[in-house]
């Protein structure tokens, strides 16, 4: 369990005349993450998301309040390293995070730091590899991969690690629809098959719609907080902290508004189904 | 006017291990057209636009922008380079000047302008990606990302170029963000009608905003060229090649499938509101 009690943290920036000037990032922010969840984290740039991502494997440490994962405190440096080979991180950009020149030596590197035994680390190799579907290319240099294929490679160095939680910081952004498409359905697979606890930030609303639950960050708090359907229920919320809904949920909201008896819907299909059903009615 | 003739490129031509990008691409660019291109990464379109502004030299075929063969050796490449501004993917990583302004009149400065003019295209520049005065003696650092990007791509108007290419400029912002950027396509459209504006999109909800024409590339080739329209109405191609047309296409193309009349082309969310609200009332169809 992550559990996130009560954490605030300022960013400090010294100005030109040597004040310092605070940036209160979060503020008071509570979330508690169980086992096995898939929870997407929705906010705007600025709105505080990465610090608290950042907070969940003790890269940052609160200012105030508490993180504990599994009970141990981001506080206590004696346990950092177990929690951070708890809890692995996932970032934006595929290319920051390769380290060794062939796919497969960048997926042993962490087990190798942590002292795996040589055998154990090809069994986990192999493993995390296949996960996520890269096996094929684990004698590629990354830097001839695509973007989809680079975070894949990405995801399964942080799996090597046998990791309880992944977080993921907007793992999406800099790939193209069907880069996407492979780094969601793997991170799906994994919670599903897996029961790998997934911790999502994105900016994309039809990536939220496919988590079980999702929380909206704005302005360094959590506003919203529930299932994708609770959530994407308040569109005049998200709206109004710049914020989209799936164009499935913001049509059926627009003939909702003129006069027609459309219930909330989430996805293409279900829009599809309440659209030829009001049809079905009225014939 | 931009053509592109017969134009191929191969990394590292003549080496081991090297890999043909473009295969003979033929394209025509009307002046003053807004042009989405769009195809999945590795598709060539960065190895394409990088062709306009003479950045790489074609293995063969000719690029010729205005009368201007930029693939010819002999052309001077800042004569191409003032006629051409390209903004390269995340601008923002480029901002190295201690204010905005200086940033944005660091272009502007090379050509060798008066000081009035460059003041004066500083200010055009910032009224147009909506950069406010008041910022102009900040650091560009202490800016967000959307507007560090503003200000990336402001430094690019101000060399006031013919034409605009834009790689992927909404990549990595939040729908806030994005919205500024693709609103200032919009508005520098309506303010330099004769500037002819390419930008590379990955979302085709943007690209049905903003654009007016479609370049599709894949596999280094061009597999699609028309208007919003024409292109959208191949959905399933668009989907053979790793592309998604928007929901509001996917929810109507379902609809029609069923057998509900519904006018084609829908691909703009209010556009096919209005149509699905006059279904339901049972309205005649009407193609607006």
């Amino acid at each position: 369990m992550i559990e996130i009690k009560n954490v605030s943290y300022c960013y400090h920036k010294e100005e030109a005349d040597g004040r310092i000037n605070e940036n209160k990032v979060l503020n008071n922010v509570s979330l508690t993450v169980h086992e096995g969840e898939f929870v997407a984290i929705l906010g705007h740039n600025g709105s505080g998301k990465s610090t608290l991502a950042k907070h969940m494997n003790g890269i940052l440490v609160p200012e105030t309040g508490d993180c504990l994962i599994d009970g141990l405190s981001t506080r206590d440096e004696k346990k950092l390293l177990e929690i951070r080979s708890n809890v692995g991180m996932v970032f934006q950009n595929p290319d920051n995070q390769m380290v060794a020149a062939v796919v497969e030596d960048d997926v042993a590197f962490a087990p190798e730091n942590l002292g795996v035994p040589s055998e154990e680390i090809r069994r986990r190799v192999d493993e995390c590899l296949k996960i996520v579907g890269m096996w094929d290319y684990r004698r590629a240099q990354p830097s001839r991969l695509s973007g989809g294929q680079k975070q894949r490679v990405a995801i399964a160095s942080v799996l090597a690690m046998e990791p309880k939680y992944i977080i993921l910081d907007e793992p999406t952004a800099m790939l193209d629809p069907k880069g996407r498409e492979e780094v969601i359905s793997t991170i799906h697979r994994l919670n599903r098959e897996r029961n790998m606890t997934v911790v999502l930030i994105t900016h994309y609303m039809e990536e939220a719609a496919s988590a079980e639950r999702v929380a909206v960050m704005d302005d360094g708090e959590i506003i919203l907080d529930g299932t994708a359907r609770e959530v994407f229920h308040e569109i005049e919320i998200l709206k109004n902290i710049g914020l989209d809904v799936p164009q499935a949920t913001e049509l059926a909201f627009m003939l909702r508004e003129d006069g027609f008896n459309i219930p909330h819907v989430i996805t293409v299909d279900e829009c599809v189904q309440a659209i030829a059903e009001a049809l079905e009615v009225k014939s | 006017m931009i053509s592109v003739r017969n134009l191929n490129y191969v990394y590292g031509a003549g080496l081991p291990g090297s890999r043909q990008a473009l295969f003979d691409i033929n394209l025509d660019i009307e002046t003053g057209d807004v042009v989405a291109l769009i195809g999945h990464t590795g598709s060539g379109k960065s190895t394409l636009i990088q062709h306009f502004n003479a950045l790489v030299p074609p293995t063969s075929g000719t690029v010729v922008i205005d009368g201007i063969n930029v693939t010819d050796k002999a052309a001077k490449k800042s004569d191409i380079r003032k006629k051409v501004g390209l903004v390269f993917q995340y601008p923002e990583h480029q901002l190295f000047e201690e204010t905005v302004f200086d940033d944005v009149a660091f272009g502007p400065k090379n050509l060798g302008l008066d000081e009035a003019e460059i003041k004066k295209r500083v200010f055009d520049a910032c009224a147009i990606v909506g950069i406010k005065e008041k910022y102009f003696g900040f650091s560009p650092f202490e800016l967000s990302g959307g507007q560090k990007r503003r200000v990336a791509i402001a430094g690019v108007i101000a060399m006031e170029p013919n034409v605009l290419v834009l790689d992927e400029p909404v990549a990595g912002l939040d729908p806030k963000g994005r919205d500024g950027i693709l609103a200032m396509i919009t508005g520098l459209h309506e303010q330099r009608p004769e500037m002819t504006i390419i930008f590379v999109s990955h979302s085709m909800e943007d690209v049905a905003r903003v654009a007016n024409h479609i370049i599709v590339m894949n596999e280094g080739s061009v597999a699609m060229t028309g208007t919003v329209a024409e292109v959208f109405s191949k959905g399933d191609e668009l989907r053979g090649m790793g592309l998604a047309v928007p929901q509001i296409t996917q929810i109507t193309d379902r609809l029609r499938a069923m057998g509900y009349e519904l006018p084609p082309h829908i691909y703009t969310l209010k556009y096919g509101e209005r149509a699905i609200a006059a279904l339901l009332r049972g309205e005649e169809r009407t193609d607006v």
